[in-house]
This record gives structure tokens, sequence and C-alpha cells, in this order.
């Protein structure tokens, strides 16, 4: 099912429906019910098998077909049961990072990541960094505490960044401290998840954009 | 069900193709949900196999995978493989999770 152009799930204990996009239960005995979200990335497999080399991978013995989306992923459609809605601020395919912070909803423009590589923002007080990935195609959320992060001396061939104060360098897309005074610390991830605009929009119409651009 | 935690993926926001006779079911907060397929005609995967990743040749070095690591575990999901399944049930360890697309 779909709910919003977004897939609607259901659970076999209750036969609740769960949307997936805020993966909440807006039907059934669960309505109300709010999932936790896992930090995960949706990046290209000999990217993620680089960052984890003992990586398994699901099979299920199906033999690899066309991409049945490709055509939707490459077109203009906006979701596929017809109904379109206005999406605001950015086009409405546009990529976007989405994520949650307390009671509020952000989504980072992809399109004006891709330079910059690491983004500050200010999410509702909560300063958070995010960090592009080596496919540049996702990207990751991290609470940046107190620090101030900017792009670092690129002497590795992973994205590097250093903070303001303490100098340390950081491996950037895993948010950990390789060298410096803070060696061995670890930002905490927000989870996040890639979305076409208008979804996340559908979902959370006042979120804030960050490193949005006009139309 | 309250156990269950989510790794909530929609790049695409789709759920088969635009030609599928959706359906119009009940209204939810002001916006319809439609069905276009009968239940379990998308078959969720509850029995998750795993191979290593030298061992993974259906899927190309420049395909989507959702990754995930819990608890130190690494496990990729091919997406064209999610496409004809949207979810798949798994856990690590005592940790279960529905990794969905």
């Amino acid at each position: 099912m779909l709910w919003r152009e977004n897939l609607v799930m259901y659970d076999r204990q209750t036969d609740s429906w769960w949307s997936q996009a805020d993966g909440k239960a807006i039907r059934g005995a669960k309505r109300g019910t709010q999932l936790v979200q896992l930090p995960s990335d949706l990046m290209r497999f000999d990217e993620w098998r680089a960052l984890h080399p003992g990586t398994t991978v699901l099979s299920t013995g199906e033999r690899p077909g066309p991409d049945r989306y490709r055509t939707y992923h490459d077109g203009r459609a906006i979701g596929v049961t017809g109904r379109t809605r206005s999406a605001g601020a950015l086009d409405a395919k546009a990529r976007v990072l989405g994520f949650r912070l307390g009671d509020r909803a952000f989504a980072v423009s992809m399109e004006t990541l891709v330079t910059p590589r690491v983004v500050q923002a200010d999410a509702g007080g909560r300063p958070v960094v995010v960090v592009l990935g080596p496919d540049r195609q996702t990207a990751r959320v991290f609470l940046a505490r107190e620090h101030r992060f900017a792009v670092g001396t690129p002497s590795s061939p992973r994205l590097i960044m250093q903070d303001a104060s303490t100098l340390t360098f950081w491996d950037a897309f895993a948010g950990t401290a390789v060298t410096g005074a803070l060696a061995g610390s670890q930002l905490e991830p927000v989870p996040a998840h890639l979305s076409y605009w208008f979804s996340w929009h559908s979902f959370f119409p006042d979120a804030t954009i960050i490193g949005g651009r006009a139309r | 069900m309250r156990h269950l935690v989510m790794v909530a993926i929609v790049l695409s926001s789709v759920g088969l193709a635009a030609q599928l006779p959706w359906r119009e079911q009940v209204t939810i907060d002001g916006d319809p949900v439609f069905r276009g397929l009968p239940k379990d005609v998308i078959p969720a995967i509850d029995r998750p196999t795993f191979v290593s990743a030298a061992q993974a040749t259906s899927v190309a070095d420049d395909e989507p995978v959702i990754g995930v690591v819990i608890d130190g575990v690494a496990r990729a999901y091919p997406t064209w493989l999610l496409n004809g399944h949207e979810i798949v049930n798994d856990a690590i360890g005592p940790r279960r999770f529905a990794v969905t697309w």
C-alpha cells in the first residue's frame, strides 16, 4: 500500500499499518507507535565494501533483472498514484538527506553538499555536521557538540576534517578522530535517510532545509 | 512488535509501477491510502541468507546497497533485490530490525 506516495507495511501480530517514511503506525492497535530508526547508508556496493571489508550481502538466489524503477528515477514523475502535491522550496525530485532531531525535521540538499563536502549547521539548537560519502551520492549526519569542523588537508584517500579548537584530524565519513588530542573519539551518528524532497516534504512540511537553494 | 526497529530508506517512494490499479482504501490524517496489489503479493523476506562480499556475484560494484552495522556486524542489502520484496525482517544477535525500501 501507499500513503503519501510512500510504502505502508503491516505487522503480522496485530495487522496494524505502518508508514515507512516516518516509521509510525497509522492504523490499527499500534496506531501512534513510533519505531526507532537505526543509522544506515545507501551507497555503491564497492564503496560499502571498502568501508566494511567483512560485510556480508543479502542473497536469495534470484537473478538480477533490469531496474524496474529506472524510468521513475530518471524522469519527472512525482510518485506513482497520479496524485501530485506542491513540494515547496526545492525541486520535487531533488535528493535530500532527511533526519529528525527532537520534534523537528531537517532536509539536507544533496546538491549543495557536493562541493563543500562538510557542512556544519544548527539543527534546532543542536549543532550537527553533515559529511558527504565517498561515492558523493550519500551522506551522514553527526552531532557536532562543541566542535567546529572544516575540511582538512587531503593527505588521505578518505575525506579528512579538522576541528578548530584542538586541530584534531577526523575521518569525516566515519566520524572518528584519527590523529591529535581527541584521537579515538567517535561522533554520535544521527539516523538519516535519502529521500526525494517531495516525499520528505509530504511527511514533514515544516522541515528546515539545510543548504537549500531557490528553484 | 515494539522491539522492532527500522532502517527506513526511501529513495524511491514507490510501490510498484504506475499502471497498477491503485484503489483507495481509507483516508488517514487527510490523505488516502492506496492499495495496488493484494496483501503479501510482494513477499517480505523473513529468513534472509547472506554470502561474503567475494561471493556476492549478483550485485555489481556500482550498484546501490543499503548498508547497516549493528554491534560491529556489517550487512549489505542490494536495492535491486529489495525492489521485489520491499521488506527484510532480520536480526543480529538479540537485535531485531527490518530493512525497508
